[in-house]
């Protein structure tokens, strides 16, 4: 099963991927929100990719 | 900071568990029948292989991050790789769990253009792990608390019984 595609480079195209998205880390506890896009802004604890699956 | 590539494919290989085990999982579920499974995998290896993308080719097209069993290769195609009977362990904290599970890598593009790996690091809890993702095995999504379906014992390769979600972690200091 895959999730995600690696030529997805617009808003339109990351849509069609909605069991792929990222939380900004406040803090290691953080779980939301979660975005469709790369954060934007540092995120102090790091960057947390989510996948689901079945696709 | 820079420019970030992103993580934009994960990919599973379906482990076929032997009929006696089947059994097992069904009355293991009739007892218990509202509950998840949340585990730490640390790396292991992080090359350019893509067995399910790019069978066989070496490399494949892009890097990746790869975490289960030891069995792993360039082809497993499932006619010919059976990673439960070829896997002799494993760097997912269950010993029996001989998935492979594996990610894009991601990359950080500094001012003067070199390119450094983002760091992983473990999940609350999973803390000690090299790397690697956490791996959750759910009846239902994460956030539904209830955790009510019915779950059918494994399926032939290619389907999926249990909901599964997995997360990276990454921070650069």
């Amino acid at each position: 099963m895959i999730v995600g595609s690696p030529t997805a480079s617009t808003r339109a195209e990351a849509d069609k991927y909605p069991q792929l998205t990222y939380t900004c880390l406040q803090d290691m506890g953080t779980r939301f929100p979660e975005t469709k896009a790369f954060p934007k802004k540092p995120c102090p604890a790091g960057i947390m990719v989510n996948l689901r699956f079945p696709t | 900071m820079g420019h970030c590539s992103l993580i934009t494919s994960l990919i599973r290989i379906i482990a076929r568990p032997k009929m006696h085990r089947n059994h097992l999982i069904i009355l293991t579920l009739a007892a218990s029948s509202h509950a998840l499974i949340r585990f730490g995998c640390s790396q292991l290896v992080i090359d350019r292989l893509d067995p399910l993308v790019e069978p066989g080719n070496t490399p494949s097209s892009h890097l990746h991050q790869i975490i289960g069993g030891n069995s792993f290769v360039p082809d497993m195609s499932p006619d010919r790789h059976d990673p439960p009977s070829m896997s002799t362990c494993t760097t997912c904290q269950p010993a029996d769990d001989f998935s492979n599970y594996w990610t894009a890598s991601l990359y950080f593009r500094a001012r003067n253009g070199t390119y450094k790996r983002v760091p992983q690091k473990g999940n609350v809890l999973f803390e000690g792990q090299n790397g690697g993702m956490t791996v959750y095995y759910m009846q239902d999504q994460l956030a539904d608390y209830q955790q009510k379906s019915k779950v059918k014992a494994f399926q032939p390769v290619g389907t999926l019984p249990l909901t599964l979600m997995t997360r990276v972690l990454m921070s650069y200091c």
